[in-house]
Parts: C-alpha cells; sequence; structure tokens
C-alpha cells in the first residue's frame, strides 16, 4: 500500500546541512499498526511528514497504493491527504474557534457531505472515542485527553486509508494515553492501517510492527508477535 | 466536466469558508467586532458625508439659484438692449407653452435706498446707503413662479395695494447678514422703516414691508417694489420688461420650452432664453466639479484607511492563526476555502459598517440636516446624497474590503504547510 523508496531529506539552516533522513527504503502493507520509534533527532517526525505528504524529500518516492506521490501539486496534496489520510498531531490541533463536534465534521464539509450527515457522522465518530457528552464544548473547555480523542475522531470520521499519529501520547498523563492507545488498537482491529511516531517504546510493543530510526537511518525492525 | 469538477469544488470551498467565517465570527471577542464595524462605519461615513456636504453646498447655492431666480427658464434681453422687446408678445406666447405652469414678468432698475433716520457722521459710513437692483413685480406672479413669500423672515410678503411697500433682501441690512459681505448695508431697518429710494435724479419714500432670505445672494441682495410703483416713479409707459422667470410643469423639458420660444417668437434675435443650467453663472458650476473633486479625494483617503484597516485586521488575525491555517491545510481543507473564511470575515465587517452608517445617513443625519441646512455666506449646504451614490460607495467599500481581506489570508495560505503546523 505504501512503498518508500530511498527517501533522502537535508535540512539547510545558514551554510550547514543536516541529513534527517538517509535513503531510508520500505512498505507498509494495507491494515498494518506501524510504530516509528527512536530517539529525539532520529528523523521519525521527519520520516512521518514525508510519508502524510506535509513535506517533500529531497530523493526518493513515496508511492501510496501505486501512485507517485511526488508528481502532485500543492493543491493536489491537500485534496489528497483529505481523500486518503487522518492525521492526529501531537497537541491535538484542533481549531479553537470551532467546538469538538464542529472539529470533527470540517473534513467532512470538505468533501461535500451536507452539514446534517455530517454531523450526524461527527456525533458518531465522538461516542467511539467516548466523547458524546462534549459535543459542544469548545478545545479550551476540554481537557488533554479529551481534545487528543476528539483529534482521533477527527482524523477517522471520513474513513481515511491511513491514520498518521504523531507522537499522540507525548502531552497526555499514562491514563489518557493508554485511552488513546486503546482506540488504536480498536481501529486496528477493524482494518485500520495506522502509522504512529512514538518515543515511548511500551506503546510501541502494542504495534503490530516497529520501525526503529537512528541519525536518519533505519537501524532495526522488529514484528510484536502478540499482534497480527 | 472538467468546469462541473471546478464548479463543484468552489462550492464545496464556499461553503466550508463560510462555516469557519460564522463560527469564528461568532466566537471572537464581541468588543473587537463592534470597533472594526466601527471603523468601517467610520470610513464609510467619510466617504458619504464630505462629498455629500460639498456637493451638496454646490447644489444648494443651483437649487436657490434656480428657484427663487431664475426659475425654469429665464429670459432677458439681448446685450444691445436694455429691455425685452414685445414684452407681451412674448407673454403671450410664453402662456400658450403647453409645459407653462407660471411665469413672472419683472422691470429692473439701479437704485439706491437711503435711510435717512440715521445720523450721518461720515459719507462713506455703513449703513446710511446701499446701492441695489430694484425689481418692480407682480407680487402674485412673482409667488407664483418663486414663492418668494415663503421666504420671508420678518414682516409680510407685498400685495397688490402696497404701492409704497418694499420688500428687502437680508443682504441689504446689517442685522440680518452679519459677517456675510463687506459691501455696505444698512443699518437700524426692520420692518415699518421708512427708507429713501432713489432712482437716477427721483426718489420717494417707501416703507419696508418684509424681509427675504433665500440663501441666493442675488436675490438677497435685491429690493422688490410693486411693478405699477416703479413704473410711475420711472415714468415708464411701455410694458417691455427686463426678465421673465418661467416655472414648467414638474417633469416638463425646460430645452424644449426654450426651442419653442426661440423657435416662435419673431423677435428673437432681441432676447436671451436660457434654462436654469444655463443661467447659473460659472463660478457655481465650477465650484460644484471642484467640490465634487474635494469630496471624492476625501473619500478616496477614507477608502484607503478603511483599505488599511482590514488588511491589518485579517493579516494580524492570519497570522496569529498561521499554524491554525497551517492544521487545516493539514486535515485537507483547501486554501481557497480558507481565503474565502477571512473574506467572508471582512466582507461581513464591510456590510455590517455600511448598513450601520447608511442607517444613521438616511434616518438621522439626511433629514437632521434638512431641518438644519448648514448656513454658508453664499447658500444653505444640505447632505447631497442619492440611493445611487450610496450603493455606489458601499460598493466601492464592499470591492475594497474583499481585496483587503483576500490578500493577507493569500499571503498567509501560501506559506508551507509544515512550517505553518510548525511555526518555523
Amino acid at each position: 500500500m505504501i512503498k518508500v523508496n530511498n527517501l533522502t531529506k537535508i535540512f539547510t539552516i545558514g551554510s550547514n546541512t543536516l541529513t534527517a533522513l538517509k535513503k531510508v527504503s520500505f512498505s507498509v502493507s494495507s491494515g498494518q499498526f506501524l510504530a516509528i520509534t527512536g530517539m529525539s533527532g532520529s528523523g521519525k517526525s521527519t520520516l512521518l511528514y514525508q510519508l502524510s505528504l506535509l513535506d517533500s524529500p529531497n530523493q526518493g518516492t513515496v508511492s501510496i497504493e501505486n501512485e507517485d506521490t511526488s508528481v502532485l501539486t500543492s493543491e493536489e496534496r491537500i485534496s489528497f491527504r483529505l481523500k486518503n489520510f487522518g492525521y492526529i498531531f501531537q497537541d491535538y490541533a484542533l481549531l479553537p474557534m470551532l467546538t469538538a463536534k464542529e472539529n470533527v465534521m470540517m473534513p467532512l464539509l470538505m468533501q461535500g457531505i451536507d452539514e446534517k450527515v455530517a454531523q450526524k457522522k461527527a456525533e458518531e465518530a465522538l461516542s467511539k472515542v467516548d466523547l458524546q457528552d462534549r459535543l459542544n464544548n469548545l478545545p479550551s473547555q476540554l481537557s488533554g485527553g479529551q481534545q487528543q480523542r476528539v483529534s482521533i475522531a477527527r482524523a477517522i470520521v471520513h474513513n481515511p486509508k491511513i491514520l498518521f499519529a504523531d507522537e499522540p501520547t507525548a502531552n497526555l498523563d499514562t491514563e489518557s494515553s493508554e485511552t488513546v492507545l486503546d482506540i488504536f488498537l480498536n481501529l486496528h482491529k477493524q482494518g485500520q492501517t495506522i502509522i504512529m511516531v512514538t518515543h515511548e517504546s511500551e506503546y510501541a510493543k502494542l504495534t503490530q510492527r516497529n520501525i526503529e530510526l537512528r541519525d536518519g537511518s533505519i537501524i532495526n525492525e522488529t514484528l510484536q508477535k502478540n499482534n497480527r | 466536466m472538467k468546469l462541473r469538477k471546478s464548479l463543484s469544488k468552489l462550492k464545496k470551498d464556499i461553503k466550508v469558508g463560510q462555516f469557519l467565517a460564522v463560527r469564528e465570527l461568532k466566537r471572537n471577542n464581541p468588543w473587537s467586532t463592534a470597533l472594526i464595524i466601527f471603523v468601517m462605519s467610520l470610513t464609510f461615513f467619510n466617504m458619504v458625508l464630505m462629498g455629500g456636504i460639498l456637493i451638496g453646498l454646490a447644489d444648494g447655492m443651483m437649487n436657490s439659484f434656480k428657484t427663487y431666480y431664475s426659475s425654469d427658464i429665464l429670459i432677458k434681453p439681448a446685450s444691445q438692449n436694455v429691455s425685452i422687446s414685445q414684452s407681451s408678445m412674448l407673454d403671450s406666447l410664453i402662456k400658450s407653452l403647453p409645459s407653462h405652469k407660471a411665469s413672472s414678468k419683472r422691470y429692473t432698475m439701479a437704485a439706491i435706498l437711503e435711510n435717512e433716520n440715521n445720523v450721518k457722521i461720515k459719507d462713506t459710513e455703513i449703513g446710511q446707503r446701499v446701492s441695489s437692483t430694484l425689481v418692480g413685480i407682480n407680487p402674485s406672479e412673482e409667488d407664483a413662479v418663486t414663492g418668494l413669500s415663503t421666504q420671508i423672515i420678518t414682516g409680510e410678503f407685498l400685495n397688490d395695494y402696497d404701492t409704497e411697500g418694499v420688500v428687502l433682501g437680508k443682504g441689504l441690512l446689517a442685522e440680518y447678514s452679519k459677517g456675510s459681505s463687506t459691501e455696505s448695508r444698512l443699518e437700524g431697518v426692520d420692518i415699518g422703516s421708512r427708507l429713501k429710494l432713489i432712482i437716477g435724479g427721483t426718489s420717494i419714500d417707501v416703507t419696508v414691508k418684509g424681509i427675504i432670505d433665500t440663501g441666493n445672494s442675488t436675490v438677497d441682495n435685491r429690493i422688490f417694489i410693486l411693478e405699477s410703483t416703479m413704473r410711475a416713479l420711472t415714468n415708464n409707459q411701455g410694458l417691455n420688461v427686463n426678465e421673465i422667470a418661467i416655472l414648467l410643469n414638474q417633469g416638463s423639458d425646460s430645452k424644449e420650452a426654450k426651442g419653442y420660444i426661440v423657435d416662435n417668437f419673431p423677435y428673437n434675435s432681441d432676447i436671451i432664453v436660457e434654462t436654469a443650467d444655463e443661467t447659473l453663472p460659472k463660478a457655481i458650476s465650477d465650484m460644484k466639479k471642484t467640490f465634487s473633486m474635494l469630496g471624492n479625494i476625501v473619500g478616496v483617503i477614507s477608502l484607503v484607511v478603511g483599505a488599511i484597516t482590514i488588511f491589518i485586521v485579517i493579516f494580524v488575525n492570519a497570522i496569529t492563526r498561521r499554524k491554525y491555517i497551517g492544521i487545516m491545510k493539514g486535515i485537507g481543507i483547501s486554501a481557497r476555502a480558507i481565503e474565502i473564511s477571512y473574506v467572508t470575515q471582512s466582507l461581513f465587517y464591510a456590510l455590517a459598517g455600511i448598513l450601520f452608517s447608511s442607517f444613521i445617513i438616511i434616518w438621522f443625519l439626511a433629514p437632521w440636516f434638512d431641518l438644519h441646512p448648514l448656513k454658508f455666506p453664499v447658500s444653505e449646504g444640505k447632505l447631497a446624497i442619492t440611493t445611487s451614490g450610496l450603493i455606489l460607495r458601499g460598493l466601492i467599500l464592499t470591492v475594497t474590503a474583499f481585496i483587503s481581506g483576500y490578500v493577507p489570508a493569500w499571503m498567509v495560505t501560501r506559506q508551507n504547510t509544515l512550517d505553518a503546523i510548525l511555526g518555523r
């Protein structure tokens, strides 16, 4: 489903260059729950940005369902993300002027779905993350864990092919983190492809497959036995 | 097929843009929203009011000139003649005009008015003598054309038996026109004052019956007397007059009426027939053009200020929400939908400002100016505002708001999505 080939990302800061990813290659099959781990600065978030088309590599390609994404224009990337991806940010990234329900409705509205239908689907998505009683709360009226659950609901409401999560538990307490992981595991059981960046090895172990990065290269790859 | 797809995408973008804009406006600080709308109102006020007052002043001058002096058509003798030849024949022709409503024949002559009751200290002393134009009229005819009786500020208008009475324009009297002219004016004159009227070597005593204030300096510096008294005074046996003012039925074409008179009067080379616009002194029409230009300049300056205000508001808003704009793009919301959201907000500010100030202008300011016109030495200034003028200025401000809202939103949405999200 996802094929990464010789992916290289170089950052230029003044006269200095930093190679964040060095010819990384791997593939992810449909329905897989993949964790990308590594120390801070290992390149895991940079890799996620390339996979989710939020950034462009200097070299190499990312093909999704045999479509080479490097040829897409900026607007086409936005449209591609809307159609195929759900994205969960580390800091939740909810729009502050929208309620929980309205935040979740956004991808649906952008897909041209009728507002009433979008409302219903958003309510269903929020029920899945156990937030049916917080529909009309603004992000500022929710706890960190609740905001992250809204973010998950927003990411899954339009049934994306791939769910990307960038350190989704980094800002959460243990209880909230476990709730988020439970949601991911449930989604995975339902066949959702998930690619999660995390620096917490115990959460990575819960996934199906783990890719470990160091200095921009894959140094280890493991398949968990307790997952399919 | 491609067009249909583009339209469908545009429809989606508009829907999402409006959805975001409505929520943003609803959950904004109401005081901030009120302040921006207030600034937009002031911008629109400036665009409309300054020009309106300046043009209103010029219009006031033109209207008072037409209403109280020339009416729709004014006939004067050609430059080589003192009076209008064959005035009676011309009068009959005028009355046969299909659009004729009323007409007034006027005898005019230079005269001096002297207040003998005031003791002269020096010959040059202001207030003792004043030179003016004496106008002999039929009061009812004149009133039917110019409605001068309605402009009496004290006393009464002439009637057919006021053989010794005069009506004076306020410009001749010091007490009624303080500071409005440097020319000599009579002092200590009021209703009932006895004055000496001197024409050439002849003089008679007259009584002040009324004082008029039309706002038109030509009329307000005239002396009105019965035509019979004037003819007796000047020993004028003929019936040739010096001016004929014609009032036409409402909606009539004055150029057509002028053509009718010129074409049918055999002595047309002895007269000058002018419509109200043609009679206007060039200075007044030039003044109107200048005032219009000044009004437009003030309007453009206001527009620029308004545009900069909206630009700053939207730019600051977009810059401070740069991260969220990045997130929106990250989750698949198109740049155009985000731009539409900001444009919708700026249009809301502009339209709310326009509606608020239009309401104040139409329901409060315009009626207030009608009741309390600004008093200028040359005329009264009302607010010259037309519906089309308001709509045009409203449209200009709306288009400006559109551009001022779009440009900053465009600038911010064009930035790299990831840089915006990460705040780089």
